[in-house]
């Protein structure tokens, strides 16, 4: 799952970031609002954690602006200013949740799962396929069972392909959902990725490649 | 009110009609007139009280139907001057009452606007109609105090409002890393040494800004003990003080202090100093200047601090005056050093002005009254070095070439 963070406190939007990033989330950072508009319409977000007090162009601003034009991306708005009158005014702009600091990081992680949830079409709190479980908000793989120890990126790209439900994930979409903007978009770490991971899911396969199109759950 | 207006009425009444009495008694007994009488009837007067020897019977008939004239004609009087008392002063009461009321009208307004009055509800106003009088001043006074009150509450509370939000987000980063680092049940000592540090300098970040905050609320309530102090010499401090820093920055500190005396506290002056000359190494560029001016022009002393840089948007000068107001939040601090400045400043009854040049950078110019040096109750001993005598010194960096 791919999040952009727009904090312009650099320290606070790195701590989130990290904590995020050891989630298993692709992270994004933009330090003003016209860096997060700019960003949201060259990569669609899961979710978009939003401050309110940005410079250059205010967070309600991008927040409205994103709302119109990505209509798929969740938007968590994250501030300091938590009374009753800033909660609804915020909710009110379009964001889809809010969260006062200072926050409990937990509890940031589980409403960016459920917003991720509620933005992607339909789709159940524990993905299944076949033996396998996948539980993306507590982290555990089972297969017939029995819990599997996936990579951060393995278990980001086979939830990517779960969720797909049997629909084919070409491996530019597999890049932009689970690798952050960092990342050399000519790589072959995608195929790399899938490689392992069919390794660790072991027999029988359940990874197809759809050749020339790209990956999907048998 | 009108008991006391009464009371007073009975007393000069009483007093007026007794002493009336008095006049009329003296007169009526006095010889003169009684002689002129008689001798225009025609009748010799002949020593004695009334031309009549004074055993004779007709002496002694005269005497006493005078006396009963005299008597009864006063006595009537007294009788008539103590019904005329009570009535007037029965009259005057009502009509005074009534009157009084009348004109106290305003003043029950007043009391009444004065009970409806709370910290909440400090938008009322008596706007009292009517003459321009004793009442309206009053009235009037008491608006703009009323006015004065709300500005200071609501300042009070937007300040309030302004300082817990900034608090959060120092709050929210130590709380994330701390999160965050103890989420990974396989955290290395490593990263929990790296949260450990940024727990501690975001505490000191907290430190700061509180203390800051204190400061602020401290100058705008500066009153009390003040004493004669010489800007120069402050400045020339503060300079020595940041030198060091001022050369890690490659800022160069052009300074043109002479003797420039206000009255205040020295503590205060001197963060005001020190703030501008914060800012002016901060908000420069390398192999930039920073200039530091003071002087006494007529009945006021004049610092100017001025510095190059990057240049600024006229438009959001003013702005930055204001606590949490600052051009871009990369650079360290919080926003209230200008603030403060200008809070100060205000506290010491002088002015602040602003200036963004269009080759870049800020200048600020503090004004505050001046006081004569004469009234310097104790010599500072460290001034006459300092001021305005920056002459070889090789201890003294201001003048190292």
């Amino acid at each position: 799952m791919r999040v952009l963070i727009a904090e312009d406190e650099l320290r606070l939007a790195d701590a989130i970031a990290r904590g995020l990033r050891r989630q298993g989330f692709a992270v994004d950072l933009a330090p003003d609002g016209e860096q997060a508009l700019v960003k949201s319409r060259v990569v669609r977000y899961d979710v978009l954690v939003l401050d309110r007090d940005l410079p250059v162009v205010h967070g309600d601003d991008v927040c409205r602006t994103v709302r119109d034009e990505r209509p798929d991306t969740g938007i968590l708005m994250l501030t300091a200013a938590g009374a009753l009158e800033d909660v609804i005014e915020g909710l009110s702009l379009g964001a889809d949740d809010y969260l006062a600091k200072p926050f409990r990081f937990a509890e940031l992680v589980a409403r960016i799962h459920a917003l991720a949830r509620r933005t992607a079409p339909s789709r159940p709190p524990v993905l299944r396929h076949g033996d396998l479980e996948l539980d993306p908000a507590r982290r555990r793989l089972t297969r017939g069972g029995k819990e599997l120890e996936l990579a951060r990126k393995e278990f980001a790209v086979l939830e990517a392909l779960m969720a797909a439900d049997g629909a084919t994930v070409s491996a530019e979409q597999l890049l932009e959902r689970v690798w952050d903007e960092h990342t050399d978009p000519f790589t072959n770490v995608v195929r790399m990725t899938i490689m392992t991971l069919r390794r660790k899911l072991g027999d029988p396969p359940v990874v197809q490649t759809v050749i020339g199109v790209g990956y999907r759950m048998a | 009110m009108t008991a006391l207006y009464g009371t007073v009425f009975l007393i000069t009444g009483a007093a007026l009609l007794t002493v009336g009495y008095f006049f009329v008694r003296t007169n009526l007994r006095t010889h003169h007139s009684l002689r002129a009488e008689l001798i225009r009837l025609g009748i010799r007067p002949v020593r004695g009280e009334f031309g009549f020897p004074p055993g004779s019977p007709t002496g002694k008939l005269i005497h006493t139907v005078q006396n009963q004239i005299l008597g009864g004609a006063l006595h009537r009087l007294l009788i008539e001057y103590a019904v005329a008392l009570v009535v007037m002063t029965a009259l005057s009461v009502v009509i005074g009452w009534l009157l009084a009321g009348r004109a106290l009208a305003p003043l029950r307004e007043i009391t009444a606007t004065a009970r409806r009055v709370s910290s909440e509800n400090l938008g009322e106003r008596i706007d009292l109609p009517g003459p321009a009088d004793e009442l309206r001043e009053l009235a009037d006074t008491f608006d703009g105090m009323l006015a004065r009150l709300d500005s200071a509450f609501a300042s009070q509370r937007h300040f309030v409002a302004n300082a817990s939000h900034e608090l959060r987000t120092p709050l929210a980063i130590m709380r994330t890393e701390v999160d965050v680092a103890l989420a990974d049940p396989a955290a290395s000592a490593d990263e929990l040494r790296e949260m450990g540090e940024a727990v501690r300098d975001t505490v000191d970040r907290c430190e700061r800004l509180i203390a800051s905050l204190l400061l602020l609320a401290r100058s705008e309530a500066a009153t009390g003990h003040e004493e004669p102090v010489d800007i120069a010499a402050l400045a020339g401090d503060c300079i020595t003080d940041l030198w060091a820093r001022a050369e890690e920055a490659h800022v160069e500190i052009r300074d043109d202090l002479e003797p420039a005396w206000t009255s205040g506290h020295p503590g205060l002056l001197e963060r005001l100093i020190a703030n501008l000359l914060d800012n002016g190494i901060h908000h420069n560029v390398p192999g930039g200047y920073l200039q530091v001016q003071t002087r006494t022009d007529g009945d006021e002393v004049e610092l100017v601090v001025a510095n190059g840089g990057e240049p600024i948007d006229p438009k959001r000068v003013e702005e930055l005056t204001q606590p949490f107001r600052r051009l871009d939040r990369s650079v360290r601090g919080f926003g209230l050093g200008l603030s403060i400045v200008r809070s100060i400043a205000q506290a010491h009854h002088g002015t602040t002005v602003l200036f963004a040049p269009a080759s870049g950078g800020l200048e600020v110019r503090v004004t505050l009254p001046r006081v004569t040096e004469a009234r310097a109750a104790r010599p500072r001993t460290s001034e006459p070095a300092r001021a305005g005598q920056l002459s070889a010194d090789p201890q003294n960096p201001l003048t190292k070439s």
